[in-house]
């Protein structure tokens, strides 16, 4: 009787094992929390590195609604000829985690985001990512792009 | 006598040059009596003036029973097409003129074709079409005839075959087979073919793009590149005809400005399409399992588009980062100022 029961035990414990290890092999990667800032600065650091080294001062996440954000940044090249301050507005779809490059002095070429960005700019609802912030994003872009590039 | 035996050798010499070289065709003689072309010396010398010497020659003439030869010098070296439009059926060679020590020179044909272009845009058949590389500044000798006793008018045109250009900065634009079975007519514009190789034979364009793209977004860097090559090609009525049409012409813009991934050969096809702002329809597929959105337009352009999820990983968590391809062609072969232009690639 002893026995019976023991072997039920083995079986068990080894249909446990069994039920860990496909719920280990389901388990989804670790996914970092900056995703979205990491994803959206390295397809403005590709944009723009044809012109020179950049430098951001300023960068502000407004979120528009679950699929979309907009990245507010304050930003100039330390190298090349032009080393004028600007401001860009990164669109970012959560969805797709594409995004889309608007200056902020021409947005009036492109009426849906203006509207929409002067609706947030209303709201001013926004996230200041500090120095240190942006610069731990810049260390996880190069990272990301190592990772790309391997 | 040692000298003497040297004069008479260079006198034997001398006459043998004079006597074989001077002003023969050493290769023509193409086909039957019908496509026979054969000119003699003096049709040649005859045919010396007028020089045509554009890079693009359009010359308008008739056959009426004597074969038309017009004297062509190549501006600039490189493969040339000869053909001709029009109703009449033509066979066409070329020579070209050779001379040795000014006493001996002699005509060789370098290219001769009796039916290799029809004339869509006039309905015309069987007209010939030669290509043939060029030296600069030499002397070429078109010849045109009517097939068998077939007289009429004809059009004379020469170009440069873009099919076969080069770019300084590496690579040669080569063709390859028709995409499909699909016999659909299409043709490029001369803008087309210029936007296409200007942009990818010149890095410093593609910078200027990027520059502009940044500076004003997409709709910036289309305006700077309609005032660098004088097209007026525009963003904004796209929508408006088609609701792809503004899909691809981002899609070209972005693989000019984000080359990674995109190649040369892409966005010239891409290029190449860009006018066409016919209908467009889009369907959603799978490529290589991903889900993909390919638009369709009315001549054949056809832009893939697939996104899927990479996920990477690093010392400290991972990214979900997303990868595009993006693949262009064409349905079939296309015409390209009324010559055969096929699906090719930038090598």
């Amino acid at each position: 009787m002893k026995r019976v029961h023991g072997n039920k035990i083995v079986i068990i414990l080894f249909l446990t094992l069994i039920l860990l290890f496909i719920q280990g092999c389901d388990k989804p990667p670790k996914v970092n929390l900056d995703n979205n800032e990491v994803n959206s600065l390295l397809f403005f650091i590709t944009r723009t590195e044809h012109g020179g080294e950049t430098e951001i001062s300023e960068f502000k996440r407004f979120n528009r609604d679950k699929d979309t954000i907009f990245y507010y940044v304050n930003w100039k090249y330390t190298t090349g000829e032009n080393t004028n301050e600007r401001e860009h507005l990164i669109v970012f779809d959560t969805s797709t985690f594409k995004s889309e490059l608007y200056p902020l002095s021409y947005l009036n070429d492109y009426p849906s985001i203006q509207k929409v960005w002067n609706e947030l700019n209303e709201k001013n609802d926004f996230k200041n990512f500090s120095k240190d912030e942006i610069e731990q994003f810049l260390v996880n872009v190069k990272k990301l792009r190592e990772g790309l590039k391997s | 006598m040692k000298k003497l035996l040297v004069f008479f050798s260079l006198s034997v010499l001398l006459f043998v040059f004079v006597a074989i070289g001077s002003s023969t065709v050493s290769a023509a003689g193409n086909g039957s009596n019908n496509t026979i072309i054969q000119p003699t010396d003096k049709q040649f010398k005859d045919a010396k003036d007028p020089v045509y010497s554009s890079i693009n020659q359009t010359i308008s003439s008739s056959y009426n029973g004597t074969t038309k030869i017009f004297h062509y010098k190549a501006p600039s070296a490189g493969y040339f097409t000869f053909y001709t439009t029009g109703t009449l059926d033509t066979v066409g060679a070329v020579f070209e003129h050779n001379s040795f020590l000014f006493f001996s020179s002699w005509y060789d044909e370098v290219g001769y074709n009796d039916d290799s272009y029809n004339d869509y845009y006039t309905s015309g058949t069987n007209n010939f079409k030669i290509v043939v590389k060029l030296d600069k500044n030499e002397d070429y000798y078109v010849c045109v005839r009517g097939y068998g006793s077939n007289t009429g008018s004809f059009t004379l045109k020469i170009m440069p075959t873009l099919d076969k250009i080069s770019s300084n900065a590496g690579g040669t634009w080569a063709n390859s087979k028709t995409v499909d079975t699909i016999h659909q007519k299409q043709y490029f514009t001369k803008q087309q073919v210029e936007l296409t190789y200007q942009t990818l034979s010149n890095q410093a364009i593609r910078n200027i793009i990027k520059n502009h793209y940044v500076d004003r977004g997409i709709v910036g860097a289309l305006n700077e590149l309609n005032s660098m090559l004088g097209l007026t090609f525009s963003m904004v009525p796209m929508p408006t005809y088609v609701s792809g049409g503004l899909a691809i012409a981002q899609s070209i813009f972005q693989a000019i400005i984000d080359s990674y991934y995109a190649s040369n050969s892409e966005i010239a096809e891409m290029l190449a399409g860009f006018e066409d702002r016919g209908y467009v329809r889009t369907e959603t597929t799978y490529i290589n399992g991903h889900p993909a959105t390919v638009y369709i337009a009315s001549y054949g352009v056809v832009v893939s588009d697939s996104l899927y999820m990479l996920y990477v990983a690093t010392e400290f968590g991972g990214y979900y980062y997303p990868v595009t391809n993006k693949s262009f062609g064409r349905y079939s072969s296309t015409i390209l100022e009324g010559i055969s232009y096929e699906k090719g690639s930038w090598k």
